[in-house]
């Protein structure tokens, strides 16, 4: 999900930044020097699978992963997020680096409020994980379109239009991603259920929680 | 390494060729000058209303990316998915932006095809600025040079560390979606389909974390004490910051002499 260069009004730019801003902070706050090498591996594997293209009817269309972010990572999905949109800013010039605040707030903030809503179900394990799974996998790439929408809403009122299709273009992808996090959620709960309570598992004892 | 596609899963790995190889005066300048040159530049730009100055920045663009020896055909390459997105954005805003119609074509709308007009020039224009001042920095590089703006120390390392792993992370999906395919997975629009992406998905994370721990516990042992060291490690000269100032006034007085006539 990238809105591009050069549409966006300086308001809104400034806005998602600071946002954007904050939300580093707090998740670099929760991060310690010696889980960075683990949070660039995941960064890294959220970035491949934000890659992969999923059949959808005649299409295809390309996963966001970022409820499975938010709900591994918690609020250190708003630095890894960050990072996974610079490189693909730096690489394949998706988005740019004016709109870089706008783009991580629409991406990592659903992420990371459903990742605080649903971890504890996801603590669970079993079917109440599979659910939050399904919840924060579609939960998330909505909450992204409606900050996306907004972000056009508020620029200019002629993009309303504009906006309304971006929240029905990702209906179809919701549902894919609520399925796909539903799988992801269950392979990691038969293959290895301790990352489902941190993702991050060599914190040091005492260290803020993932 | 990042040549090869990763399957046929539409993966756009290939447009991932570097830009960072070079020897123009943009390549050699130091990564932090470029990134507060481009930060003026880009801020500047996009301050611009008129047409007039969007075309004037377009052609700055053009200019730097030729200063920065990038031939048209790479970067007309790169820049395809946004002019889509423009194209698209054209013909929505030239059907449903309120305001009187277009002459000639009654039912496109004057004000939606003026507005998209002026969003493809300036997006095009900090795209190319984008590209010229910063594609030409390795990301290593521009990681030092963040941490050495004093951009925080964990922010750079992260940057770094996942350029670091990307690639082995994209090599150990490639590896796995060719076992797949080898065991006769066809991708379809079904269950199957979505919980085999889901799994090959999940086996490359538990792979990517093992990897990462032997990777931590590899540095450790070599003594890495927090800073990630790069060979592209540039000095800040005079000279370099005066070919800075001298990038950053064309676009500053683009948007002045467009502020002031808009």
């Amino acid at each position: 999900m990238h809105i591009t260069e050069g549409v966006l009004s300086a308001p809104v730019l400034a806005l998602g930044a600071a946002t954007a801003a904050t939300g580093l902070w707090l998740g670099l706050r929760r991060l310690e020097e010696d889980r960075l090498v683990l949070a660039a591996a995941l960064a890294a594997v959220f970035f491949i699978g934000s890659l992969i293209h999923v059949p959808l009817g005649p299409s295809s269309v390309h996963l966001l992963l970022n409820g499975l972010a938010g709900l591994l990572l918690g609020w250190i999905a708003f630095p890894v997020i960050f990072v996974g949109l610079l490189l693909q800013a730096l690489l394949f010039q998706f988005g740019g680096l004016l709109v870089l605040g706008v783009n991580t707030t629409a991406v990592a903030l659903p992420a990371v409020l459903c990742g605080l809503i649903l971890r504890p179900l996801l603590a669970r394990g079993g079917k109440p994980a599979l659910v939050a799974g399904m919840l924060a996998g579609s939960g998330a790439v909505l909450g992204t379109a409606l900050l996306a929408a907004t972000a056009l809403a508020l620029t200019d009122q002629g993009f309303l239009v504009a906006a309304k299709l971006v929240v029905l273009a990702h209906l179809p992808v919701a549902a894919i991603e609520g399925a796909v996090a539903v799988f992801v959620v269950g392979f990691l709960g038969q293959t290895r259920p301790d990352l489902l309570t941190c993702a991050l598992p060599t914190a040091t004892q005492g260290g803020a929680p993932c | 390494m990042f040549g090869a596609s990763l399957g046929p899963q539409g993966f756009p790995i290939r447009n991932a060729s570097p830009l960072h190889q070079g020897s123009s005066p943009l390549h050699q300048m130091d990564a932090r000058i470029k990134l507060l040159t481009s930060a003026v530049c880009l801020i500047a730009i996009s301050a611009i209303q008129g047409h007039g100055a969007g075309l004037a920045a377009l052609l700055f663009g053009m200019g730097l990316t030729r200063l920065a020896g990038v031939s048209l055909g790479r970067v007309a390459a790169r820049l395809i998915p946004a002019n889509m997105f423009f194209i698209g954005l054209t013909l929505l805003l030239g059907l449903t932006y309120p305001g009187p119609a277009l002459s000639a074509v009654s039912w496109l709308s004057q004000d939606g095809l003026t507005l998209a007009l002026r969003i493809s020039l300036k997006g095009n224009a900090l795209l190319l600025v984008f590209i010229a001042l910063l594609c030409t920095s390795s990301v290593p590089a521009l990681a030092e040079a963040m941490r050495r703006l004093r951009l925080g120390r964990k922010l750079p390392l992260l940057l770094a560390l996942t350029f670091r792993q990307l690639f082995l992370v994209a090599e150990e999906f490639q590896r796995l979606h060719r076992a797949a395919l080898a065991r006769g997975f066809a991708p379809r629009c079904s269950w199957h389909t979505y919980r085999t992406i889901a799994v090959l998905f999940g086996q490359t994370l538990l792979r990517s974390l093992a990897r990462a721990e032997r990777i931590h516990g590899a540095m450790l042992l070599r003594g890495f004490n927090g800073r990630f060291r790069t060979l592209d490690n540039g000095s800040w000269t005079a000279f370099q910051a005066v070919q800075a100032s001298a990038l950053s006034i064309p676009p500053v007085l683009i948007t002045l002499h467009d502020r002031l006539t808009w």
